[in-house]
């Protein structure tokens, strides 16, 4: 008898669905954290050097550029989501173009709330990193 | 020479099923891009994975809606599976022809 048959003739005890409920906890914890993610310093970090030209697409293009690696558009926007409920990023929506398919564009901007944790970010990474014999001179 | 025109299914497939509150933004990102010379390839993987990130999202923010969604599934299930078997026995009232559709269910699940 196949997992999917056993499944559908025994379905999971209701106990089951609380500890699936419990799991959904954790994961809504971990996003609800204020610091910065690794991801979400990346992103942040990439809003600032664009200024006032800082849409989905140039975001993506300045990710890849910087660390060499593809980005999901979708990512990007998850980040940019939390960053937004947290309180350190704003967003408001621009023009549509015919490249778009006639969709606007949603510009991101940091707040100063944003600019604070970043600074405080790179003073803890700066801490941190120093006195590490192993990591001097570039060498990972 | 490639289509100037993304992806027509992949694109329905995010219109419909993409949940984020930026989905029309990310679309109009995705469209500009290919039209810059992405795959078609880049295309479909980029609206699976924009499907797929906002459905987690979206169910780790609704946490006991996805749970009650999930007990009444549960229920639904159990509860077609015994109605039927009740039908089949009243239906026919013969053990040995419900023994031979349950056989024949069970065998087709497994297959």
């Amino acid at each position: 008898m196949s997992a999917f048959t056993r499944g559908f003739i025994n379905p999971l005890p209701p106990t089951k669905y609380l500890s699936l409920l419990y799991l959904f906890t954790i994961l809504d914890q971990m996003t609800k954290r204020d610091q910065l993610g690794n991801f979400e310093l990346m992103v942040i970090l990439v809003l600032i050097r664009l200024s006032d030209n800082a849409y989905g697409v140039p975001i993506c293009e300045e990710l890849e550029k910087r660390t060499g690696r593809d980005v999901a558009i979708g990512s990007v926007y998850a980040a940019l989501e939390r960053l937004e409920d947290k309180g350190f990023v704003t967003s408001e929506l621009g023009e549509a173009t015919p490249e778009r398919g006639g969709r606007a564009k949603k510009y991101f901007h940091v707040t100063a709330r944003g600019l604070k944790e970043v600074r405080e970010t790179q003073r803890s990474l700066v801490n941190l990193w120093q006195g590490l014999p192993g990591l001097q001179g570039g060498k990972a | 020479m490639r289509s100037t025109r993304p992806p027509a299914v992949a694109k329905w497939l995010l219109q419909q099923f993409g949940c984020s509150p930026s989905n029309a933004a990310i679309i109009g990102d995705m469209d500009e891009r290919y039209r810059q010379g992405r795959s078609r390839g880049w295309y479909w993987m980029e609206a699976l994975t924009a499907i797929v990130g906002a459905f987690l999202k979206e169910v780790s923010t609704h946490k006991v809606a996805a749970v009650c969604a999930l007990l009444v599934g549960w229920t639904v299930k159990v509860a077609w599976l015994y109605i039927s078997m009740v039908t089949y026995i009243l239906a026919f009232r013969s053990w040995l022809l419900v023994l031979l559709i349950v056989s024949v269910v069970v065998c087709a699940l497994s297959a």
